[in-house]
């Protein structure tokens, strides 16, 4: 017969000073660990989140990324005999981009300037290729052949003097002013930190000759492979992929907080785990009689150490629980990133139920690493000497 | 029996519990005392890198978009005499080994300033000399020499990350043993005539490094490039060099300010341990202490031997965080990956150890104050 588990519950309320403490102690590991995890995870899945599987994006050979690609005309009417890409009366649904760079103080600093990216485009195209994720927050798009903009919301969020009616200033030879106009989210993707407007405006206060990018539209993975294969050949040789290829391939740095938070982990569970074996320890040596008569009124060792393990991992999980509870405070919470574009990318945390899950699991490891030892000590005791204990 | 004794005694009772409580102190403190030196580090590269009295003069907007070469002779005519030591160009050229997908830091510089802007590399006349001889001469950094494999007089081909992507071939003419992290440098002219050759437009630069002769002449460039190049097609802004790399770390997420506040969270981790064992170990020795007070030790006793306990514990942990991975760094050239060589500063040692300490003191606070307000005929009552 087993213990029954409301002993466990008990046991932990009659030395509330020692629970309270070592559940706190788990709560800070695990919600740390969470949050660690939510700055790794969640700087991925923004960029992945931006690539579409079915858009695909077209670069010049050599270029890693679209700062440093270069597409000439010619080059983007080679791509109007791609097969399999989603055409509409004239030919395929194109959209030819440049990419540029800014920059501008964020809000809360004023000495440090940060990037962002500019991206020239045809607003049409643009959100054609972008299967409609563009939405207007405010104001309106900008006008072709003006001297107009609008921020991603990201952009607006994180740099002073990016709001609507603002001017901000654009280009090389001759820097320029732009008036912001609207504002748009693209629901959480990189473009949320982007600065949109016209792009041969762009190209022309940029000094381009030349576009950075062109994007397509197909149906499914198969016509993806086909258009692909026929970017890449040698009619157009030119460098195509799928926008989540490119755009996971892009997040890099995130190995580094990912080695962080595992050493993090191991270092601060360790610590954790040694605080809950004493925490039993004391439980297991203020018990010995108890476990005497327990083992006398016929429960087993086995009975004992399953018994003093629940207990360790119910204080463990408990403080796993409200570690994780805590983290969900910062669930939200602006970061920013550098991918390789130089160009700083904004993503929020998220605590997702991924997230919650591997903390859990952290959390009954430190408890099971913490009270297997203990409860080793009290299955192991002999009845007639635990029962002679004063 | 004097205090120390009874102290030392009284942690020994239980080694186990003490044992595992200074692991559960040193763990923590430990991760503070790394995240302090990644900190210490990171501050003192960027004052370090203003004592250089360096200015960097790059386009307004951004140092992506590359400015004119001619800008660095109008930098040298403007200034008063004496005012500029040497100004050298840079351009990123970001090469790539044939097959292998990463970029490394390389850049072409200006052959005949490039020692004197960057002194701190120490690159000798010897080295310099050849810099100047070979045409496709490149200096690179111990650590990517290392990394790569290569040696002075090896030919290296790599791949500019940036169009046109030309290919071009160096030779390593020195190491120079002072020179950081993973860099490649090699001559602007070189570079010049390689995209003039492939583009017919000349190279571009991203930063002009205006090495100052005085903290007064670094503060004449702050302001006066910038007004001269106003309104003009190339404007331009100039910084301090730790204003410039601060940019990196801010928009890159700051790691490193990411770590210090992990560091300084999780000493609440040794409190909470330190506080664990001090209240078990009161309570278990509520009868000894009524004993004590009954022989008439003072409350005031009492409160300062279990302080003293406290800290101790804390102490010993901040030892063992400290002292081998302290002993480690100053005894051998210890480096971590993108970190390179790291040295605990003293001034961390001695802070990682306090903390330790007043953790262990916080720690016991509570029990300390109980047993000092211990009501002796209760106490000697109860049973544990």
């Amino acid at each position: 017969m087993a213990l029954p588990f409301r002993y466990n519950v008990l046991s932990l309320a009659a030395r509330p000073t020692s629970t309270i403490t070592s559940t706190l102690l788990i709560a800070i590991v695990i919600g740390t660990f969470a949050y660690l995890q939510a700055v790794t995870d969640s700087a991925f899945s923004t960029m992945a989140a931006t690539g579409d599987p079915n858009t695909i994006l077209v670069l010049s050979q050599a270029a890693d990324s679209e700062s440093v690609s270069r597409l000439g005309k010619d080059e983007l009417n080679k791509l109007e005999m791609t097969p399999g890409v989603v055409r509409n009366g004239s030919g395929p649904i194109i959209s030819p981009e440049v990419v540029a760079i800014s920059s501008g103080y964020t809000k809360d600093d004023d000495n440090v300037t940060v990037n962002a990216a500019v991206r020239g485009v045809d607003y049409d195209a643009a959100c054609a290729v972008r299967h409609g994720r563009v939405r207007i927050l405010a104001g309106r798009p900008f006008q072709p052949g003006t001297y107009e903009v609008m921020v991603g919301a990201s952009t607006q969020r994180l740099f002073r003097g990016h709001d609507i009616g603002d001017e901000i200033q654009l280009g090389t030879r001759g820097v320029r002013p732009f008036k912001v106009v609207g504002v748009f989210t693209t629901d959480g993707t990189s473009a949320d930190s982007e600065i949109w407007a016209y792009s041969e405006t762009i190209r022309d206060v940029y000094g381009r000759g030349s576009y950075s990018s062109a994007r397509m539209l197909v149906p499914d993975e198969q016509a993806g492979r086909t258009a692909i294969d026929f970017i890449n050949g040698p009619e157009v040789a030119l460098s195509a992929k799928t926008e989540r290829e490119y755009y996971t391939t892009l997040s890099t740095n995130q190995t580094v907080t990912q080695v962080l938070s595992v050493i993090m982990i191991i270092i601060m569970g360790t610590a954790a785990a040694f605080a809950v074996a004493n925490t039993m320890y004391a439980a297991v040596a203020g018990r010995v009689r108890e476990i005497g008569m327990l083992r006398a009124v016929g429960f087993g060792r086995v009975n004992i150490l399953t018994s003093f393990v629940l207990e360790g991992l119910l204080l463990a999980l408990t403080g796993g629980v409200l570690g994780c509870a805590l983290s969900l405070l910062c669930d939200g919470m602006q970061r920013n990133m550098l991918p390789r574009t130089f160009t700083t990318v904004s993503y929020g945390l998220a605590i997702t139920p991924k997230i919650i899950g591997t903390s859990l699991i952290v959390a009954v490891a430190i408890g099971l690493v913490g009270s297997i030892m203990p409860a080793w000590r009290a299955a192991r005791m002999s009845v007639t000497t635990a029962l002679r204990e004063a | 029996m004097t205090r120390t004794t009874v102290l030392i005694k009284n942690l020994t009772r239980n080694r186990l519990r003490t044992t595992l409580t200074v692991l559960a102190i040193a763990l923590p403190m430990f991760v503070f005392t790394m995240a302090r030196t990644m900190v210490e580090q990171v501050h003192e590269m960027l004052a370090e890198s203003d004592l250089k009295l360096r200015v960097a003069v790059h386009q307004k907007l951004s140092f992506t978009s590359p400015l004119p070469q001619r800008i660095r002779e109008e930098i040298e005519g403007l200034a008063p005499e004496g005012y500029i030591t040497a100004v050298c160009r840079t351009s990123w050229f970001g090469g790539r080994i044939e097959g292998k997908p990463a970029a490394f830091a390389s850049m072409a510089v200006d052959r005949d300033t490039f020692a004197k802007v960057y002194a701190e590399f120490e690159i000798t006349p010897a080295e310099n000399e050849r810099f100047q001889e070979e045409r496709r001469a490149a200096m690179v950094s111990p650590e990517l020499a290392k990394s790569q494999n290569w040696k002075v007089g090896d030919r290296v081909t790599l791949t500019g990350s940036l169009p046109p992507n030309p290919k071009m071939e160096f030779v390593i003419v020195a190491i120079p043993p002072k020179m950081s992290r993973q860099w490649f440098y090699f001559a602007m002219d070189y570079y010049d005539e390689t995209l003039r050759k492939l583009t017919g437009s000349p190279a571009g630069v991203n930063n002009f490094w205006v090495k100052c002769s005085s903290p007064e002449a670094r503060q004449w460039a702050l302001t006066a490039i910038d007004k001269h190049f106003a309104s003009s097609e190339n404007e331009t802004r100039t910084e301090l060099e730790s204003t410039f790399f601060a940019q990196f770390m801010k928009s890159g997420g700051d790691w490193v300010g990411l770590t210090w506040n992990v560091g300084r969270l999780i000493v609440l981790v040794a409190v909470a341990v330190a506080f664990n064992t001090m209240s078990m170990s009161f309570r278990e020795r509520t009868r000894e202490i009524a004993v004590l007070r009954t022989l008439g030790f003072s409350a005031g006793k009492i409160v300062r031997m279990v302080l003293s306990e406290g800290v101790l514990l804390g102490l010993i942990g901040g030892l063992i965080a400290v002292g081998p991975i302290y002993a480690l760094t100053h005894l051998t050239e210890f480096s971590i990956p993108r970190m390179g060589t790291m040295q605990i500063p003293n001034q961390t040692a001695a802070i990682a150890l306090a903390v330790a300490c007043l953790c262990g003191l916080l720690a016991a606070l509570v029990p300390a104050l109980m047993a000092g307000r211990l009501k002796v005929a209760t106490a000697l009552r109860k049973v544990v």
